[in-house]
């Protein structure tokens, strides 16, 4: 660029002014020989003569001012022969300069230039790219953990669910092997005591019979205690591993008093209590688990006999918009407000807990009852009773079936199901000859065999209306037999049963082409209705 | 008294700058502020026997790769102390790089390494099992803690004290 002179000289002293520059010359020995500029911009004003500047400037300590530029390498760099800059260098009073240094024979130049607006402009930025580094670097950090965590807990899930796993199949196992045989003691004793009462009323009447009654009472209520015991083990467990499945189906609500009914008046009065049920407005048949159902309301029903020890207990079902209400009152010493909550957690029982109701719980009945309440659509409320006593009631979601109704009656089922034929499949002889003698008694013909071959021998033969499946039998999988039944051009209804209450077992029946999966053990009762609904479905 | 150039050389945000206003001025700011260029400070260091040094302390701005700025810095250095960042296993690496360029421009020189930060437990990465072998030209290691003052004097002294012993 060629500036006229006057625009020069302006120029000049614009860039002197800004760069305040301080030239120093020192001797070999770093001794002042002469100083010019703005010295006292970096501290150096002052200086006497023959000074040595080193402790003024402490950043020439180590430099070999006797050093000629020609052998040293950085000299080559950034910097013109025989000279050296350094630039901003921090000095007295948090000034920054840039400093070059050129030799020149014995005597070295030092040329301070002030660097404060640059150093200004670069600091922020740097600054800022140094936390941003760093702050990347951890989030990198932090995203590597994570990565590292996850990994580890989807190590841990896999073992947990192989622990699962195994926890479901020892389930599963445990169920069958339990329930199986209770099943059978308490069906056998439920025909004993048909046939005791079906016996003549002066055979009745003697004393043996009445030993054989009481013998029979013990055998039920041993076996009834022990299922139930076993039932809630084996029912949180399921909770607790996800493989509880609701399953809804039509429900008759009066055949479900009939059935309460039955199941509890003798009992109270045994207890020296009264039983009561009381029905308002109910629709014919709700949808709804009806063996969760019965499961729920049995149990606040025996806790009540149980707790309260004395006086009524009364049952009352009502049904509005849609919903069942359910209320199971006593006259005993209610629940105290502040165990409400508690005693609906696993293992925990009332404090007013005591004799038979804390010998024989572990606590599991509530809990369990609460959960299922849950999953049905409502939750259990703990109150008091007017006039004292415990108040448990609930409310579930019971849409009005519309599904196909069955003949009421067993009078009705009897000739609606006379002419059905049963093919039943189970390894169990006593499950056999029980549910053989029941649907028998039920108007149904049956005909039970032990495996799946001599299933499929009698497919052969007489064609059955309905087959009833076990899932676990002694020479096949019973889902695998299914499927063989359906492969063979079998058109009617299959109910797949099992001891098991595995989501897992219960799918794999009904994918297999089984219609109906009920749990053993089925109640007579429940037994016949499925059948039936079966039988009418198209 | 004899003046010795030192340079204190490490990764950015290791704590050099700490690590100095530690030693000079007994202080310490947990406040973070980047060194740009180059901060050039002074203390003496008694070392017993009626030996004493004058240490012109070279804090020089943080880099994870040796640059001819870095190194034109360093010229005239007897010695210098590389940092590396216990919370940051990769500033060790540095700490390599940096020695071995310096090593390469000036010649053999004392040096001594530093893990600062160790106060923070917690989040340490480098413990003296990790460290790697090739940092074992340093004269010594030292865990140091700007922030405490943990070994920070004993750092710089035994660097003052190796740099007279090496005098020729």
């Amino acid at each position: 660029m060629s500036l006229p002179p006057r625009l020069g000289r302006w120029l000049r002293r614009r860039l002197v002014q800004r760069a305040r520059p301080c030239l120093i010359r020192v001797d070999r020995e770093g001794r002042l020989l002469g100083m010019d500029g703005d010295c006292a911009h970096y501290g150096l004003d002052g200086l006497p003569a023959w000074a040595d500047v080193t402790p003024y400037l402490p950043l020439l300590v180590g430099l070999d001012l006797n050093e000629s530029g020609a052998g040293d390498p950085s000299r080559d760099v950034e910097s013109v022969a025989g000279s050296m800059l350094w630039p901003m260098v921090e000095i007295a009073g948090g000034r920054h300069a840039d400093l070059l240094l050129e030799a020149d024979g014995d005597v070295t130049l030092m040329l301070l230039t002030d660097a404060d607006d640059a150093h200004a402009r670069q600091a922020l930025p740097q600054q800022h790219a140094n936390e941003r580094a760093l702050l990347t670097r951890r989030l990198q950090r932090a995203l590597e953990e994570l990565k590292a965590a996850r990994s580890e807990l989807e190590a841990r899930n896999r073992m947990l669910e192989s622990l699962n796993d195994a926890k479901g199949r020892f389930i599963a196992g445990l169920s069958h092997e339990l329930r199986t045989p209770l099943t059978a003691v308490l069906g056998h004793a439920g025909l004993l005591r048909d046939q005791l009462e079906a016996a003549p009323v002066r055979g009745a009447a003697s004393p043996s019979m009445d030993a054989s009654r009481e013998s029979l009472d013990a055998i039920q209520s041993g076996a009834e205690h022990l299922l139930s015991l076993v039932g809630n083990v084996l029912d949180h467990a399921s909770i607790e591993t996800g493989q509880l499945v609701m399953n809804p189906a039509p429900l008759s609500l009066a055949q479900l008093c009939v059935d309460l009914r039955g199941l509890f008046e003798r009992e109270a009065r045994r207890r020296g209590m009264t039983f009561r049920v009381r029905a308002d407005r109910l629709p014919p048949r709700i949808e709804t688990d009806a063996t969760r159902l019965r499961q729920v309301i049995i149990n606040l029903v025996n806790n009540a006999l149980k707790y309260a020890g004395t006086g009524v207990v009364e049952l009352k079902l009502d049904w509005r918009e849609g919903r069942l209400v359910v209320a199971v009152a006593d006259r005993g010493p209610g629940v105290p407000l502040s165990q409400r909550e508690r005693i609906l957690r696993p293992f925990e029982r009332a404090d007013t807990s005591s004799g038979e109701g804390k010998a024989g719980s572990v606590g599991l009945g509530l809990a369990i009852s609460a959960e299922l309440v849950r999953r049905l659509g409502g939750e259990i409320q703990i109150d008091d009773h007017p006039g004292g006593g415990a108040l448990f009631s609930f409310s579930i979601a019971a849409p009005v079936s519309q599904g196909p109704v069955a003949p009421a009656g067993t009078a009705g089922v009897a000739s609606a199901t006379e002419s059905v034929h049963l093919l039943m499949v189970d390894d169990a002889p006593e499950i056999r000859i029980l549910y053989t003698s029941l649907l028998g008694r039920a108007g149904f013909s049956v005909r039970a065999v032990r495996d799946a071959e001599a299933a499929l021998a009698a497919l052969a033969g007489r064609r059955p209306g309905i087959i009833i499946v076990d899932l676990n039998l002694c020479d096949a999988d019973g889902a695998e037999l299914v499927r063989r039944f359906r492969a063979q051009g079998f058109a009617g209804k299959i109910l797949g049963w099992s001891a098991s209450a595995l989501r897992a077992d219960r799918e794999r029946m009904l994918g297999a082409g089984a219609d109906r999966y009920l749990v053993k053990p089925v109640p007579a009762a429940e037994l016949r209705d499925a059948l039936r609904e079966l039988f009418v479905a198209p | 008294m004899d003046a010795r150039k030192i340079c204190i050389l490490g990764d950015f945000a290791v704590g050099k700058t700490s690590l100095a206003r530690r030693f000079v001025h007994q202080q310490f700011s947990d406040k973070y502020l980047t060194t740009v260029g180059v901060k050039v400070d002074t203390k003496a260091v008694e070392l017993g026997a009626g030996r004493a040094l004058k240490l012109a302390i070279w804090d020089i701005a943080g880099t994870d790769t040796p640059t001819e700025l870095l190194l034109r810095y360093t010229r005239g250095a007897a010695g210098f102390l590389l940092v590396a960042d216990a919370t940051r296993a990769e500033t060790l690496d540095c700490c390599a790089e940096l020695r071995d360029a310096v090593l390469d421009r000036l010649g053999p020189l004392p040096h001594i390494l530093l893990i600062n930060k160790c106060d923070l437990e917690a989040q340490r990465e480098l413990t003296a099992a990790a460290l790697p072998s090739p940092l074992d030209t340093a004269l010594a290691r030292f865990d140091t803690s700007a922030l405490t003052g943990a070994k920070v004097e004993t750092a710089f002294t035994a660097l003052a004290r190796a740099m007279l012993e090496s005098a020729p």
